[in-house]
């Protein structure tokens, strides 16, 4: 998945078409838009970043389940088993990017797996499809002739901490490095 | 039988605006291999959703949507990737509409108060008992000649709501969404003789925007939105923004300039002075198409020094100066007009002020420009709601309170005027007041504010649940014409059970109402008119809504020769492509400028002891301000709609509006992020949390609109509880609060000249508590 931040206006539509297609309760999230205010009067700025789940290369959350209901998919999705998971939320403490949550109705682990039901289908995430601006782009990889082959080769593109390792799959374009200071900062409080 | 078919058939003629027909022409859009397939699957059962298209009507945009059903339940709403507008997206208002829809709080029976208004003690009553009231009421109007004595307020407009107080005469109307922009309409109005012009800003390069937000809130949302994130990142295209808040359009900007409050058109009539002496400006167009010559308005712009905008707006001089040399130089380019500076107490004037510089580069009907809206018909004025020439006899609210005409019936169609007006309390005084109102029927999907102090409560069908044939604002100078279908059925016990939400131990809780009776506001107006009888039922010729939609359908020449009822419905929207797209000179067949100029002078202003020509007034209270005084300026996230202010989604991810303050003025006033401060203005005050940003200008104090309600519902006054919607249960922001309504401290001004609302003038005063 490749997110073109020029391109994002922060409508949080992402946030809300994913809530219908994924039937997420309230109070958690798959996805969501963070909000980051830069500089002093009158330069000041704003910042609009979507989060959403980096479905890694290599997930920490898969490593640390006991009971191997985070599964990676051999097309790179990483997903949790409903019918595995005990909710014991190592996962949700080893995920570097806090996208994980107890359902609170469920009580297991969820999170953002790029609408697999979807994508198996055929067809492109909900929020892809939604986004008001054309700013999420989603394809295969290991296709080089997919368009989203193209846009990473063609533009410059950053990951947020890279330093993990974790190779995530979730792209940015035009990320601000102050802004995911910001994001930072804001989990460690 | 003969002679009432003839009435029918030339009724159908004068009536229906539609029927004017078009050259003969054949879609090139929609034919052909560009057709997106439409599917979705079920997330649990993996099978194919049923697919309804449908128009989303969350606000004006018109953008075709997708309804997807799992069995009878709605699931989801995605857009039509079809609809030349929206190209398959969509918005967080539209996708609340399933929260509309499914509503646990939804207002489902016609209700009649027990007890003095306002108690909120309620009888459930028939259809029938609602029908024998206002028709005994109405027809004693009729026969004492008094329908100017029944008002009718509607929030949005419905094609036979508007045939039925035509065809009962009445005059007292009030226009919500007419209301809204009046102060920009009436400017344009004034000078081209059309209320809104389309902005093609998708092909502009240099774009200077006044206020407007269209990444939030703007009248063709989506589809602009969508245009001008294109023409900037992929066609480089520079967005200039001046505004006293940094909106979302400002944070997207190439630069934003924080303007002070009220001194747009200054910065604009210095901006038009340097085009004008630098031989910037378009003088063909000007002579040919403008009613003013350029060497008059030389004259006329000397006053409009670049020293004197710096000193009124604080914009640098020089960044005026290259501004206005950009725009002139890097065309297509384009100058766009939002309600900040509209709703102003000068805003009649500001929209003139801008709309110079657009025609000083000769800025209409040009690629990258203004165009006048496309409709289906050749018959333009009248065909759209939304484009319309207003008729003359619409008041606003204020008129209405002070005129001493009697009122007998007030009626108020998704209007809930005791929250949108400014300076609510005191409407809702008067809406309170048996002596002033005696009857108050409220037509809505929820308990508003104004339904609480109402006689009857009527459930109003939401807009997913409904025939309506609309136009969609031609965005790419194509008249669009949208099909609304319902796409779910109202509310009935069979497909409460059915609902997977549904628990068993509900049906014994006194408070759970399995079955619903909402109706539509078309079908409602039919019957009554059925039962009003005389001309009311001649002028409205219609089985039902359904009956009404395929009667306008095949009274559309070109449309019916495209397309079968059937055809429609499965498509959800229809593209007349027999106007060409950019023919300068078929302007003529758009009847608002036939061989008429742009009025940069206008004799009528004249006549009326006003300036003629776009003018800078400054706002006297706004130079009497003191130090710990403020301008209030209110503005709407893109969350926030009528139809979403009991949206759990959306009220999820923004329930609360804090007052925007200037940093360097809050630690000037010791005032720290999350302080509670008491902000008052002439007609009352509030207590709201701050927000200390660097977004907003030092003059100015910013509170979002859409908040702070007192009824609609449990989720809109941000409190929990149980419902067949486990999430209602969920809600977490309780303790937070729901924020605070700023209609109550705005005043109720409106612009001497536009008519408009001066929403974003109010001076208010801080204090720290």
């Amino acid at each position: 998945m490749l997110i073109d931040l020029r391109k994002c206006i922060g409508c949080n539509t992402c946030a809300v078409v994913c809530k219908s297609e994924n039937d997420v309760p309230l109070g958690v999230w798959r996805s969501w838009v963070k909000r980051v205010e830069k500089g002093k009067y009158p330069h000041s700025k704003e910042y609009f970043l979507p989060i959403v789940c980096n479905n890694c290369e290599n997930p920490i959350c898969v490593t640390v389940c006991p009971v191997n209901a985070s599964i990676k998919r051999p097309d790179g999705i990483v997903y949790i088993d409903p019918h595995r998971c005990i909710g014991c939320r190592y996962c949700m403490a080893a995920c570097p990017y806090g996208v994980r949550y107890i359902n609170p109705i469920k009580k297991i682990a969820e999170k953002c797996y790029w609408c697999f039901h979807r994508v198996d289908a055929g067809l492109k995430p909900a929020c892809v499809l939604a986004c008001l601006a054309g700013a999420i782009m989603f394809g295969d990889l290991n296709n080089p002739k997919s368009d989203i082959s193209k846009a990473l080769a063609k533009n410059a593109i950053q990951v947020i901490k890279p330093e993990i390792g974790t190779e995530p799959h979730t792209f940015y374009i035009g990320l601000d490095i102050e802004a995911v200071e910001a994001i930072k900062i804001e989990e460690e409080k | 039988m003969s002679k009432r078919k003839m009435s029918r058939r030339k009724f159908m003629k004068t009536g229906l605006v539609w029927v004017t027909g078009t050259a003969a022409g054949f879609s090139t859009i929609q034919s052909g291999t560009d057709y997106k397939k439409i599917t979705a699957v079920s997330r649990t059962s993996l099978k194919p959703l049923r697919a309804i298209p449908t128009t989303c009507e969350q606000c004006p945009a018109g953008c075709g949507v997708i309804a997807y059903l799992d069995g009878e339940r709605l699931v989801q709403i995605l857009g039509n990737p079809n609809h030349p507008n929206n190209h398959g997206s969509i918005c967080a208002k539209g996708l609340a509409g399933i929260n509309l829809v499914n509503d646990p709080e939804r207002l489902l029976f016609p209700m009649k108060r027990l007890g003095s208004r306002g108690d909120g003690q309620w009888k459930r009553i028939t259809w029938d008992e609602v029908y024998s009231t206002l028709e005994k009421r109405i027809n004693e109007m009729l026969q004492k000649n008094r329908t100017s004595e029944f008002v009718v307020d509607f929030g949005y407009e419905d094609p036979l709501l508007d045939r039925f107080t035509a065809a009962l005469g009445l005059t007292h109307i009030i226009d919500r969404p007419t209301l809204k922009n009046l102060n920009h309409d009436t400017a344009f109005t004034s000078m081209i003789g059309s209320p809104s012009l389309i902005e093609d800003i998708g092909r502009s390069r240099t774009i200077l925007n006044f206020g407007a937000n269209p990444y939030a809130n703007h009248d063709h949302f989506l589809g602009l939105a969508q245009r001008l994130v294109l023409a900037q990142v992929e066609k480089g295209a520079r967005l200039v923004t001046f505004d006293v808040r940094m909106s979302e359009t400002a944070a997207k900007s190439d630069t934003w300039y924080p303007i002070k409050a009220g001194t747009d058109s200054i910065v604009a009539l210095a901006m038009a002075k340097v085009i004008v002496e630098k031989g910037l400006a378009d003088n063909s167009f000007l002579n040919q198409k403008t009613n003013f010559s350029l060497s008059k308005l030389k004259d006329h712009l000397s006053r409009f020094t670049l020293k004197a905008a710096e000193k009124e707006s604080n914009i640098k001089a020089a960044d005026i100066e290259h501004l206005a040399v950009e725009f002139a130089t890097l065309k297509p380019s384009i100058a766009i007009i939002g309600g900040g500076i509209s709703d102003q107490k000068n805003g009649f004037q500001n929209v003139r002020s801008i709309a110079l510089l657009n025609w000083l580069i000769g800025n209409l009907e040009k690629e990258g420009g203004l165009f006048f809206p496309r409709l289906p018909g050749k018959n333009q004025q009248t065909a759209n709601p939304l484009y319309k020439l207003r008729p003359k006899q619409r008041k606003n609210f204020k008129e209405l309170e002070e005129s001493s005409t009697r009122i007998n019936t007030y009626f108020a169609y998704l209007s809930n005027p005791a929250y949108s007006n400014p300076d609510c309390e005191s409407t809702k005084t008067f809406l309170k007041d048996e002596k002033k109102v005696p009857f108050l029927v409220v037509m809505d999907t929820h308990f508003t504010e104004t339904a609480m102090v109402a006689d009857m409560v009527l459930p109003a069908a939401t807009y997913l649940e409904g025939w309506g044939l609309c136009c969609a604002p031609p965005l790419d100078m194509f008249p669009i014409l949208n099909l609304r279908q319902p796409v779910v059925s109202l509310l009935s016990t069979a497909e409460v059970l059915r609902s997977p939400a549904f628990e068993v131990g509900k049906l014994l809780e006194p408070s759970f109402q399995p079955k619903g009776e909402a109706k539509e506001v078309g079908n409602f107006c039919l019957e009554l008119s059925r039962r009003i009888g005389g001309k009311t039922v001649k002028a409205l010729p219609f089985k039902d809504t359904k009956d009404y939609v395929s009667k306008v359908f095949s009274s559309i020449p070109n449309l019916k020769k495209q397309k079968d009822f059937n055809n429609l419905k499965s498509d959800g929207f229809w593209v007349d492509t027999s106007l060409k797209k950019y023919n300068q000179s078929s302007t003529s067949s758009i009847p608002p400028i036939q061989a008429q100029k742009v009025e940069i002078y206008s004799n009528k202003l004249k006549q009326n002891n006003h300036s003629p020509l776009p003018e800078y007034q400054s706002i006297a209270k706004h130079e009497k301000k003191k130090g710990d005084e403020f301008i209030l300026t209110t503005f709407k996230s893109n969350l926030s709609a009528r139809g979403t202010a009991n949206s759990k989604w959306t009220q999820e991810i923004l329930h609360e509006n804090r007052l925007w303050i200037n940093k360097d003025v809050a630690n000037r006033l010791g005032i720290k992020n999350g302080n509670r401060v008491r902000i008052s203005s002439p007609v009352g005050s509030l207590t709201v949390r701050v927000l200390v940003t660097n977004r907003i200008h030092p003059n100015s104090v910013a509170l979002a609109e859409g908040f702070g309600h007192t009824a609609v519902g449990n989720i809109a006054k941000a409190k929990r509880f149980k419902s067949y919607d486990r999430d209602t249960n969920l809600l977490w922001w309780d303790k937070k609060g729901n924020g605070v309504n700023p209609n109550e401290i705005i005043e109720r001004k409106i612009d001497p000249i536009g008519g408009g609302p001066c929403l974003k003038d109010t001076v208010v005063r801080i204090e720290k508590i």
